[in-house]
């Protein structure tokens, strides 16, 4: 089937010899090296990223940050007409949530507060 | 036949079928190392396999296919990121010879299939038997393939001749 077309052919395609040694000497190397795998930086990449998802899904947050820490902080009680408001968190009470209408001033800590509705300041 | 020999029996054959293959000489030297690294590979762990040509042919073309097939994929990428492309440029091209660029550009022109066939018989010297096997046709097909390629090749070889290409070789 050889015809003078294909010897042309060859000729024109004809590869340089120290570049048939090179790759002759690398197919019968004993151990060739494997040339890295491109899976492995994805499979690193796709390991950190959910390492990374664990992480901020288990990592423990203020109360505050969620929806059901934000629940039950304060109570509001109408009790006779009279509107209670009562701070539940913390110790001893914890701190004021009103305290009189004014800043920095009334009465210590108790853990409860009254707020008269319609009242005069 | 020895592991040694048909290693260098094959080696200039697939990388002239990879260069008509890629037309890039580096990525040609990377596809038939390839090749002749799988056949290695076969024969030292389970025997020379039944036809060591149409094998290391075989992965040459899959090789040089998905290689190429990432290419073109990837040239945006690099283009986009450093401003080269993973395709021989015009500095590359230059340096080519005339002659083989004018010879890839011809075979570029091929119909797919025929083209595929004459590399592998014409430039890689494979029989018509290990062709028709390595592209899983019948040889009469393959025949008819080859002849066909080989045809419109040299129209097209004559055409640039003709058209004064040809003075400078």
């Amino acid at each position: 089937m050889d015809t003078r077309t294909d010897q042309r052919l060859r000729e024109a395609l004809e590869p340089r010899p120290e570049a048939v040694e090179r790759i002759v000497r690398g197919a019968l190397e004993p151990r060739r090296t494997a040339r890295p795998s491109r899976l492995v930086p994805a499979a690193a990449g796709a390991a950190a990223l959910a390492a990374l998802v664990a992480l901020w899904v288990l990592t423990p947050r203020p109360a505050g940050m969620t929806g059901k820490g934000r629940e039950g902080r304060v109570s509001i009680e109408n009790v006779g007409g009279v509107m209670i408001v009562r701070h539940r968190g913390g110790e001893e009470g914890g701190r004021w949530v009103i305290r009189n209408g004014e800043r920095g001033t009334g009465s210590p800590p108790s853990g409860s507060v009254i707020v008269i509705h319609g009242g005069k300041r | 036949m020895e592991l040694e020999t048909a290693v260098r029996e094959l080696a200039p054959q697939l990388l002239r079928y990879s260069i008509g293959r890629t037309g890039d000489a580096a990525l040609a030297e990377e596809v038939a190392q390839d090749a002749l690294a799988a056949l290695v590979q076969r024969w030292r762990r389970h025997g020379p396999p039944d036809c060591p040509a149409a094998f290391a042919f075989a992965v040459a073309r899959r090789r040089a296919g998905r290689l190429m097939l990432q290419r073109r994929l990837l040239e945006p990428l690099h283009a986009l990121l450093d401003g080269h492309s993973p395709l021989p440029g015009p500095d590359e091209r230059a340096t080519l010879s005339i002659r083989l660029g004018r010879t890839l550009a011809a075979l570029r022109k091929l119909p797919r299939q025929d083209r595929e066939a004459l590399l592998l018989v014409g430039v890689g010297e494979l029989g018509p038997t290990e062709g028709a096997r390595v592209l899983g046709i019948t040889v009469p097909a393959l025949k008819m393939r080859v002849h066909r390629a080989r045809r419109r090749l040299r129209q097209l070889l004559e055409e640039r001749l003709e058209d004064g290409d040809g003075h400078q070789d």
